[in-house]
């Protein structure tokens, strides 16, 4: 069964990128991408989900009106068993303490390694 | 060197009180040879020290030497208090300039990983694209019916590389412009485009600050008056200007977001206007504000509200201050009301050149 899996990131482009990176899975029927171009429409889109069934979502930090750590902080609340990994760009220990407090899988600094990726993702699925 | 240079005025003032004190015994000798005196030695020498008036006159410099050197003692604590006072306002200084250099360091490292992000995975992802290419290529005969996979790959490769480009590009837009920024030696002038260095500038302080303070967020509003082209200011001192202005605006926000309603949203409105003779950059935050009493002596050096040992060295503000006033002839203005927000605007004589850019900020 696909893994559904929720991209969310300002930048329009990453969509092309991570539909490359996982051109195999997505081909096998392993993956099933989704994208939200804001923090917003990530809640939108997991509140009307329920027969995708979204189980990861992938989330950038940086992002206007609302940021990937809140964004990490309203899944947890809502939506407790969805598993959430960050994405970001930065790299410092503040971002990365907080959002493991806050309830990350994992936090992964741009430029994304999508080996580990991959393999953090489909470890426990 | 210092403790040698303090030994040595010691020393002049110790030859000078012990000179004084043997001036009478001195004295004494010179009147038994020179004056071939009756008198012994000793008698003289009773009598030098028996005298109150030859006393006084002998031993005052045995005075001047006691006197020598508690004034060189006394000139070396204020001189080392002096120092010390110089050395950490140099220190202060220095650390005011690597906050703003570190901060900024965050923000160029958060600018490039993500172009850079871009490059490693389409190249990775070329390289996957190309073995699949391969493994296409090897049916040989069957190649006929696969003609469209095949192209959809090449496509595909072609894309990347034009991704790759792009954003290699933009990574080097990116280190051009901070290049240009801190190439030239501080106090150097050079023309640049004013709305641009502001854009950069807040961009890094924004992702700089949010290394430090993660929860941090905010809403940024341009009001970039089109007209201002090239102005000729020191693009790395303004800069710290720029940097120090946006940090204070983030710490204001940020602590009225910790107390304010929940639907509190911070937001800075960062505007330029093209006056004729001067340009004026406005940097307004609905932050907590300013108290009136504080805000007499927030341009004061030293003078800090935030905690100390957070590299707040109350230097900020004074030392951008010293930078628009003295460096570029221009004046700075706080407006502020408690509770509701602080508003910086910036004023800088206007010198249009003809001559072509060669400098641009760019940071995407």
């Amino acid at each position: 069964m696909a893994t559904n899996v929720l991209v969310v990131d300002d930048e329009i482009k990453v969509k092309r990128l991570f539909e490359l990176r996982f051109r195999k899975e997505i081909r096998n029927g392993k993956v099933n991408l989704h994208f939200a171009f804001s923090g917003i429409e990530a809640l939108q889109f997991l509140e009307r989900d329920e027969f995708q069934g979204v189980t990861i979502v992938l989330a950038d930090i940086n992002m206007p009106k609302m940021n990937g750590l809140e964004l990490l902080r309203m899944i947890k609340e809502k939506f407790e068993t969805i598993r959430v990994f960050m994405i970001t760009a930065y790299g410092d220990q503040n971002n990365h303490s907080l959002a493991m407090e806050l309830g990350a899988q994992e936090y992964f600094v741009k430029p994304v390694d999508f080996r580990h990726l991959k393999e953090c993702l489909f470890k426990d699925s | 060197m210092k403790y040698q240079f303090q030994q040595e005025k010691y020393n002049y003032a110790l030859w000078g009180a012990l000179f004084g004190l043997c001036f009478p015994i001195v004295a004494t000798i010179i009147e038994c040879t020179q004056f071939r005196s009756d008198y012994s030695f000793m008698t003289l020498l009773k009598c030098q020290l028996g005298s109150p008036l030859l006393w006084i006159i002998d031993s005052a410099p045995l005075f001047l030497g006691v006197f020598a050197y508690l004034i060189g003692r006394q000139v070396d604590v204020v001189g080392e208090k002096n120092r010390e006072i110089l050395d950490t306002q140099k220190r202060l200084i220095l650390q005011e300039k690597m906050a703003s250099i570190g901060q900024m360091t965050a923000g160029i490292a958060h600018e490039i990983k993500n172009p850079l992000n871009f490059v490693i995975n389409y190249s990775e992802s070329s390289l996957d694209l190309i073995q699949e290419l391969r493994e296409e290529m090897k049916e040989g005969d069957r190649l006929e019916g696969r003609s469209e996979v095949i192209e959809d790959l090449i496509n595909d490769l072609e894309q990347n590389s034009l991704e790759i480009k792009e954003n290699g590009e933009r990574a080097n837009r990116i280190v051009f412009s901070l290049m240009d920024q801190t190439r030239s030696s501080e106090g150097q002038r050079k023309m640049v485009q004013l709305n641009e260095l502001v854009k950069s500038n807040l961009k890094l302080a924004f992702h700089g600050y949010r290394a430090n303070n993660p929860s941090f967020n905010m809403e940024i509003v341009f009001d970039l008056d089109g007209e201002i082209g090239q102005v000729q200011v020191d693009p790395q001192s303004l800069g710290r200007v720029l940097i120090n202005l946006f940090n204070n605006a983030f710490d204001a926000m940020y602590e009225k977001s910790k107390v304010a309603p929940a639907d509190y949203q911070a937001t800075i409105n960062v505007s330029t206007r093209d006056q004729q003779d001067h340009i004026e950059v406005n940097i307004r935050d609905n932050g907590e504000g300013i108290r009136e009493d504080v805000s007499k002596q927030i341009f004061e050096p030293f003078f800090t509200t935030k905690p100390s040992g957070q590299g707040n060295t109350g230097l900020g503000l004074s030392i951008s201050l010293d930078i628009i006033e003295q460096e570029h002839d221009g004046t700075m203005h706080v407006d502020s009301k408690p509770g509701q927000y602080t508003q910086f605007k910036i004023e800088i004589p206007y010198k249009r050149s003809r001559k072509p850019s060669v400098s641009t900020l760019v940071v995407d």
